[in-house]
């Protein structure tokens, strides 16, 4: 009788199989582009680090929660550094930029962002707090996955995983198809702000761009906000753990800070927020399918 | 008691001390890549 195996080593390979054409798209696009890309020693050292820790923890040291943890963390950076390289390509095809139509969108809701933008400027506590909100997606991931994984909650982690996979690659296909150069740009914001996106956004559109290096690559989507999305992720992820009653408030905030320090329109977080809920469906519907299996 | 003394004494706190420190090392390493993009 073969014995089943657990559910986050099964859908594994389905999630390796979505990366590997993610990256295929990657090295047929980039020869056509033109545009050529550099890794660097470090992220293949880093990588190769946690493939060895995965390996090792699987078969020479068997550790279902250590091995766990490195197979998240390896899945979620390759999707990650191969999503990145497909943004930069998909700007290359210089589809309309849709902001006056996101400027209209945010209006209709009564939304005006320059005044709000200017308020927070204008009070630098808040601006500050906004800021350390924004910047604390990575830790929060850190935290959140040593947390769950240290606890045994092997397919929370693998939710997690999914779910932030599922949803950026979304934010990335609507973002090819309806670019837009962000709110600082467009109310002529960027003299306030860091805007560390605009140079590479202007010089891929411009077909002027020739290298992209990992270490110095920015995050180009603004319709919709992945920021935005990944704050309801980590809400969703951290529920009935003791991380909620912090994650709680810091991702509410962390969601409408996308607004100043993301430079995103209303209507971007409105549209990160609403692809949380489908990609969690699919993930029960993945999930269904495998326990039927 | 006994029991948790014989687990902080024995192989388990050896277990416990090394997933602890794996999981602090994979995380840094996630994180140390998750900043480049």
């Amino acid at each position: 009788m073969s014995q089943k195996k657990p559910l986050y080593l099964a859908e594994a390979n389905v999630l390796w199989i979505i990366i590997a054409v993610i990256v295929a798209i990657d090295a047929i696009w980039l020869p056509l582009s033109g545009i050529t890309i550099t890794l660097g020693p470090a992220f293949l050292i880093g990588l190769t680090t946690l493939a060895a820790l995965h390996l090792v923890y699987t078969r020479a040291r068997p550790h279902k929660r250590i091995a766990a943890f490195a197979l998240t963390s390896l899945q979620l950076v390759v999707f990650t550094v191969a999503g990145t390289f497909l943004v930069y390509l998909t700007v290359t095809s210089k589809f309309p930029l849709i902001d006056r139509y996101l400027v209209a969108a945010d209006a209709v809701m009564g939304f005006h962002w320059l005044p709000f933008f200017n308020w927070v400027k204008d009070h630098p506590a808040a601006d500050r707090a906004f800021g350390i909100a924004y910047d604390s997606a990575i830790f929060q991931i850190f935290v959140l996955l040593i947390v769950l994984n240290a606890t045994g909650r092997l397919e929370r982690a693998r939710e997690f995983t999914w779910v932030f996979i599922l949803t950026l690659l979304a934010c990335v296909i609507l973002a090819w198809l309806f670019p837009a150069e962000s709110a600082w740009v467009y109310f002529g914001a960027t003299d306030r702000v860091d805007a560390y996106h605009v140079a590479d956004f202007t010089a891929l559109r411009a077909g002027k761009m020739t290298e992209i290096i990992l270490t110095k690559t920015n995050g180009l989507i603004t319709f919709p906000s992945f920021h935005a999305a990944l704050g309801l992720i980590l809400i969703i992820a951290s529920r009935r753990t003791f991380l909620f009653s912090v994650f709680l408030p810091l991702n509410l905030m962390m969601i409408v800070s996308a607004i100043t320090s993301g430079g995103h329109y209303l209507v971007d977080i409105i549209a990160g927020l609403a692809l949380v809920p489908i990609a969690i469906l699919m993930w029960w519907k993945l999930k269904r399918m495998e326990a039927s299996q | 008691m006994r029991r948790l003394l014989n687990h902080l004494t024995g192989r388990g706190a050896l277990r416990d001390a090394e997933m602890a420190i794996v999981l602090v090392v994979v995380g840094a390493v996630f994180v140390w890549l998750m900043k480049s993009p």
